[in-house]
């Protein structure tokens, strides 16, 4: 009893009898390590242009056929992914940094400073955020185009507005409970009462809103590779590729199949370890 | 327990004129209007009153932790002469920990579910400057004081682990960690059972008399303050109506509302079965200020000059009242032992 498992400890154990977040992680553990190691293993360049074997179908050679240039497509999806799942760690990262700080400063601080906070929340959410993701872009659009760094730093700065919501209704409903005043009262000051006690307690709905997050951005960075501003090589080049050589007359259907099936997989486990998570992290369905 | 009043001079809290005020759609709502008392180092002083009548909002105006955006709207808060509330937020911070503990309600809710027991109670030596291996010698040692056994062990326990009585020691062991001469007890023992409650209690008792520590007792329940407390304040729509040594004010209360109170307690040889008595009407909605007696509209022995101005809070011997009617006409109805 003493050694007991800690409120966190629980949660795992009930994820691991979730057999949808379970599916969920391993497919997205088997879609990482191949996106991870499979370019290495596969000894392929996915930059290496072949004019002899332009648009060439599924083989042994080449599992996942050709491109345009004869660039192998196997090894293009597996480091597009890399990108792809990069971009979706990375902006949600910087999207949980910012909201988390925004909303639980807002929430502890209350009164005026909170209204003046979640005013400017509501003015962004109120711009067209695609319109912010561009202007963002274009920002860097001379200097780095298709780099990574600015596609991770404008889809963070558009996406943290719902998670400083939901930290600073936690923190709200959080500062008033007796734990904190008991802290407050043995003289803690309001650093500690932030790293200790309030923002372990709404740790839960970052987890759960974060890897909801995650495919949110994969799909946002997929979006804006369509329109030519995304990142070199992910899944959303190769997607808008594919689309690009659909027509009537012949059917290089590989090309769109294969990016666009990593990318529904990688979103649809994404979402399922979601839910678990959503549903182990909540204290009241303790079965 | 003796009874009887302290000298102003030993005073080691005294509350003169406190306000708590809660801004609301109908207008600010005084949820503590002019409340002022003293408390002596070493005494138990209950405060007593129903639900809303602003026993907790008092006692978490003394540390400044008034959830906003309620807020204290005035009043002098002195701690051995020198007024608290003048040095702001400094000051208050001062008494926290070091001179004024809290035990809260609801033992469910007054720890961190995410941190075990022992980070908690060590934290709060560590906020008074302990280093780590003293934080938590000192947290085992309390633990095993207020009767957690296998005290190094339920350290590393989760609070989940811990029964609702055991988490009340536990907090009382948080409490005494910062060594202060002050616990204010804001209903300690109403989320318990009857049984753990009276262990509580006992260990409250020892606790305070061991080291001559004073509390500020709050709760609803005058069986639990008679056995504990040495005076009693009861509150009534924010301030204070009665105040008395705990023998004479239930022996003999003088002010309607408290012979009220008492008479709503089921007597030990009334008749199986009869109803409960209960105070006819409900207490004011606290908008403006009193410009008449707040107890006046449900008041038995009200008179027509009760509804015309606020009595003052009379002391005479050696106890207070804020009422108009003659002691003699409330002392002549039978008084209870």
């Amino acid at each position: 009893m003493s050694a007991g498992a800690g409120p966190f400890a629980e949660a795992l154990a009930r994820l691991r009898r979730d057999p949808g977040a379970l599916a969920g992680a391993a497919l997205l553990a088997a879609i990482a390590a191949a996106c991870a190691f499979g370019p290495w293993l596969l000894g392929q360049d996915p930059l290496a242009t072949a004019p002899a074997l332009r648009h060439q179908p599924p083989s042994a050679a080449h599992w996942f056929g050709t491109d345009a240039l004869g660039r192998d497509l196997l090894a293009r999806v597996l480091v597009g992914g890399r990108t792809s799942l990069a971009v979706g760690l990375a902006a949600t990262a910087v999207s949980v940094g910012i909201g988390t700080l925004y909303g639980a400063v807002a929430g502890l601080y209350g009164g005026r400073i909170d209204e003046l906070l979640m005013r400017v929340v509501d003015f962004l959410y109120g711009v067209p955020y695609m319109f912010l993701v561009i202007l963002i872009m274009l920002l860097f659009a001379d200097t780095a185009r298709g780099e990574p760094l600015p596609v991770f730093v404008a889809l963070g700065l558009v996406q943290w507005l719902t998670m400083a919501r939901i930290v600073r209704g936690q923190v709200l409903s959080l500062r008033e409970r007796e734990f904190v005043l008991a802290a407050r009262v043995a003289g803690a000051g309001d650093a500690r009462i932030l790293l200790r006690h309030l923002l372990p307690n709404a740790l839960g709905p970052v987890v759960v809103y974060a890897t909801l997050t995650v495919p949110a951005v994969i799909l946002l960075e997929s979006f804006l590779s369509f329109l030519g501003l995304g990142v070199a090589l992910s899944w959303g080049e190769l997607v808008a590729e594919g689309v690009s050589v659909v027509n009537p007359v012949r059917s290089y259907w590989w090309l769109l199949a294969f990016p666009s099936g990593f990318l529904a997989a990688t979103l649809l486990a994404l979402n399922f370890l979601g839910d678990g998570l959503r549903d182990a992290l909540d204290p009241r369905s303790t079965p | 327990m003796s009874a009887g009043s302290a000298p102003a001079a030993s005073s080691l809290l005294e509350v003169q004129d406190l306000s708590v005020r809660f801004p609301g759609e109908a207008g600010e709502l005084r949820a503590v209007d002019g409340l002022s008392f003293r408390l002596a180092r070493g005494e138990v002083l209950g405060l007593v009153g129903e639900s809303g009548c602003g026993k907790s909002a008092a006692a978490l105006a003394l540390v400044d932790l008034v959830a906003p955006p309620g807020r204290r709207a005035g009043g002098r808060i002195l701690w051995e002469g020198v007024d608290v509330a003048a040095e702001g937020a400094r000051g208050f911070r001062a008494l926290r920990g070091r001179r004024i503990a809290m035990v809260f309600q609801d033992p469910m809710t007054s720890l961190n579910p995410y941190l075990r027991v022992g980070e908690q109670l060590a934290e709060a030596a560590r906020l008074r400057g302990a280093g780590r291996r003293a934080a938590r010698a000192r947290a085992e040692e309390l633990l095993e004081r207020v009767g957690i056994g296998d005290a190094a062990r339920q350290l590393r326990a989760w609070p989940h682990e811990l029964s609702g009585g055991q988490r009340q020691r536990a907090m009382l062991a948080m409490a005494l960690l910062g060594e202060p001469e002050l616990l204010v007890a804001d209903e300690p023992t109403t989320a318990l059972d009857v049984t753990t409650q009276a262990r509580i209690l006992a260990l409250l008792r020892e606790l305070q008399r061991e080291r001559g520590l004073a509390v500020l007792f709050i709760t609803h329940d005058l069986a639990v303050a008679a056995g504990l407390c040495d005076r009693v304040a009861v509150m009534y729509a924010g301030r204070i109506v009665e105040e008395a040594s705990a023998a004479a004010l239930f022996t003999r209360p003088l002010h309607p509302y408290t012979e009220a109170l008492l008479a709503c307690s089921p007597p030990m040889d009334g008749p199986r079965g009869a109803r409960l008595r209960s105070i006819e009407g409900l207490p004011p909605r606290l908008l403006a200020a009193a410009r008449a007696c707040t107890f006046a509209p449900r008041c038995p022995r009200a008179r027509p000059a009760c509804h015309e101005g606020e009595p003052l809070l009379e002391e005479r011997g050696g106890r207070s009242r804020r009422c108009i009617a003659p002691e003699a006409e409330l002392a002549e109805a039978a008084p209870r032992g």
